[in-house]
């Protein structure tokens, strides 16, 4: 989305009305603004001073939510904005790292497996329907219970499980990319494989990774919010955002904003992620040079 | 059709394979060792040797995969470190509400995919069409335990409604004590079930076989029915049973949230106390539940619409 004097033209091309597309950039900018902003407000965290997530102040414990404390205080005193703040670090960093690894190891092995096929695709593509055959909390949950509880194991079980629709999909591009004229052009040409697969494949297979890797980072995101949950991600004393809202089920009669506040921070960033999602889907619907 | 069914049964076995493959290794083949997790502070070199034996353990991996699948056949799936009892009898008695939670919630879902996909796709870019896209996001977006929470403090400590946790003995007081768990499932689930519905709803309405009964003067209400919610259907069977993996996901997360002891808790528990045959079973089982479910949904389908078996 460079800003070339061609820019105008180039919506006609795409044929998107230009309303469409104008609600479609409205809804980039905004996800960019939520997701960004509220990562750069957590990485800033220690330089702002906006206070210690684990401080601990039992005077001021389980206050509702006011000026000098805006998310409340949960049960040991600690301000849940900060708790939340800090929070942020650990869910998104986990969400870009895990799904950028999936996404590399999947593609590297998907297009591995279509350009080769033979033996090499069956035992690829079969690994990749068993782990699918299992739901992904399922699948992670015995993971983590097999590296031990705690972020560790929460990286390795997320990434161990979610390279596999990455891998489905850059398969499927591989298959039809391998008939492509310019494809079998390059053979002809005796490139070698690596050139072909990395100057000429890998451009057509980036797009569709890329749109799902949008959707996978809040996948992820609420898989570890699950995970510490459930007490096998992040261990206590740690802010995380499933853990928080765990901490505050025990206080859901007397103080709800333990619980709900964190929850509708998870939610907000999510709808971030649903946003640029959908700029994405859209542009890769209307663009045609995408869709080849 | 046989030909059709006989190959899709062939091809679910290379994966029903992989699946045992799956949960055997996740026991023998990664770092920690389930052993010294089990004698824990009792752990000295004899002992971890003579249990290492007894488990077969200090045999060679292919060998005890072959063991533990000649076992699989007669339904040994060995002992629950943490329960001490055979994890088959442990799996039995949780299998009844986890399985109620997942028709009840299947029932839930259905309902609301199709009453508001009908509506979305009647009314396609309006208003009401809108609200329903909206608030289907941002369901999307909320983990199924805080809706669960936010559930149980609307529902049960605001409203005293409902109980907070556990089940109800008597079939009316179960059923009532099943309904917010099954609701939670059911509100994570809709929203992917009315995105694929709606598609398929407004593909339809705009299908050729529709305009000609339009053309030949059949009531709007008619051609909805008969042609259009009857042939969305099929979508519709398919979209539940290729969602069963999300539907169980749900399922785990909500019997904790609700504290109801199913295969979801059970599962939980025995990861946090490292109970590998738990875990193990666990896995098997509903690797087994998705691969046959959505073998009886290609069948069912392939029975549905012919073109299918082609």
């Amino acid at each position: 989305m460079s800003a070339s004097p061609l820019a105008p033209a180039r919506h006609l091309r795409v044929g998107l009305p230009s309303s469409w597309s104008d609600r479609a950039r409205i809804s980039l900018v905004a996800g960019l603004v939520i997701v960004l902003g509220t990562y750069a407000v957590g990485l800033l965290a220690p330089v702002l001073g906006i206070g210690d997530p684990l401080k601990l102040d039992y005077e001021s414990a389980l206050l509702a939510p006011s000026l000098a404390h805006p998310f409340g205080t949960d049960n040991l005193g600690r301000d849940m904005l900060v708790r939340v703040i800090y929070g942020a670090r650990v869910d998104l960093t986990l969400g870009f790292v895990t799904a950028t690894c999936s996404m590399l190891i999947g593609m590297a092995l998907g297009v591995y497996a279509g350009y080769y096929g033979g033996i090499r695709e069956s035992l690829i593509m079969r690994t990749v329907d068993a782990v699918l055959s299992l739901p992904f909390l399922v699948l992670v949950l015995a993971i983590v219970a097999a590296v031990g509880p705690g972020l560790l194991g929460v990286y390795v079980a997320i990434i161990a499980v979610s390279w596999t629709i990455y891998a489905r999909i850059s398969y499927a591009q591989m298959l039809v990319l391998r008939e492509k004229q310019f494809i079998l052009a390059a053979r002809t040409l005796a490139f070698s494989d690596a050139r072909i697969v990395f100057k000429h494949a890998l451009p057509n297979i980036f797009g569709p990774n890329i749109a799902w890797l949008i959707s996978d980072i809040i996948a992820n995101i609420l898989g570890l919010a699950i995970l510490s949950y459930l007490g096998v991600g992040i261990q206590p004393p740690d802010p995380e955002w499933g853990a928080l809202i765990a901490d505050g089920q025990t206080y859901l009669r007397t103080a709800w904003w333990i619980s709900t506040i964190p929850g509708l921070v998870l939610v907000v960033v999510g709808i971030g992620f649903l946003l640029i999602g959908n700029w994405f889907t859209a542009r890769l619907a209307g663009d045609p040079g995408a869709q080849r | 059709m046989r030909r059709y069914a006989a190959r899709r049964v062939l091809h679910a076995v290379p994966v029903l394979f992989g699946v045992t493959l799956i949960s055997f290794l996740l026991v023998h083949a990664i770092p920690g060792d389930p052993i010294r997790t089990m004698l824990q502070l009792h752990a000295t070199p004899d002992a971890v040797a003579y249990w290492r034996q007894f488990y077969g353990l200090d045999l060679p991996l292919p060998i005890q995969y072959l063991d533990f699948l000649g076992r699989l056949g007669t339904l040994d799936l060995g002992q629950s470190i943490q329960l001490r009892q055979p994890v088959s009898d442990v799996i039995v008695q949780r299998l009844g509400p986890t399985f109620a939670i997942i028709v009840y919630s299947v029932v839930l879902s259905l309902l609301i995919t199709f009453v508001l996909a009908t509506v979305s796709a009647l009314r396609v870019g309006r208003w009401s069409d809108r609200a329903i896209q909206v608030v289907s996001m941002v369901t999307n977006a909320m983990p199924a335990f805080w809706i669960g929470l936010t559930l149980i403090e609307i529902f049960c400590i605001q409203l005293g409604l409902f109980p907070a946790s556990g089940l109800r003995d008597g079939p009316l007081p179960f059923i009532w004590s099943l309904t917010l768990p099954s609701v939670t499932v059911a509100l994570y689930v809709s929203p992917v079930l009315i995105r694929g519905l709606r598609s398929t709803m407004i593909g339809l309405l705009h299908a050729d076989f529709v305009d000609a009964a339009r053309a030949r003067g059949l009531p709007e209400s008619s051609i909805l029915i008969r042609y259009v919610l009857r042939n969305s259907l099929v979508t519709l069977v398919t979209m539940v049973g290729l969602n069963v993996g999300f539907l169980i996901g749900g399922t785990i997360v909500v019997e904790n949230v609700f504290g109801i002891a199913g295969i979801g808790q059970l599962i939980v528990s025995a990861v946090t106390s490292q109970d590998f045959p738990v875990v193990q079973a666990c896995v098997l089982l509903i690797g087994l539940w998705v691969v046959t479910v959505n073998l009886l949904t290609d069948l069912l389908n392939a029975a549905l619409d012919p073109r299918i078996r082609l």
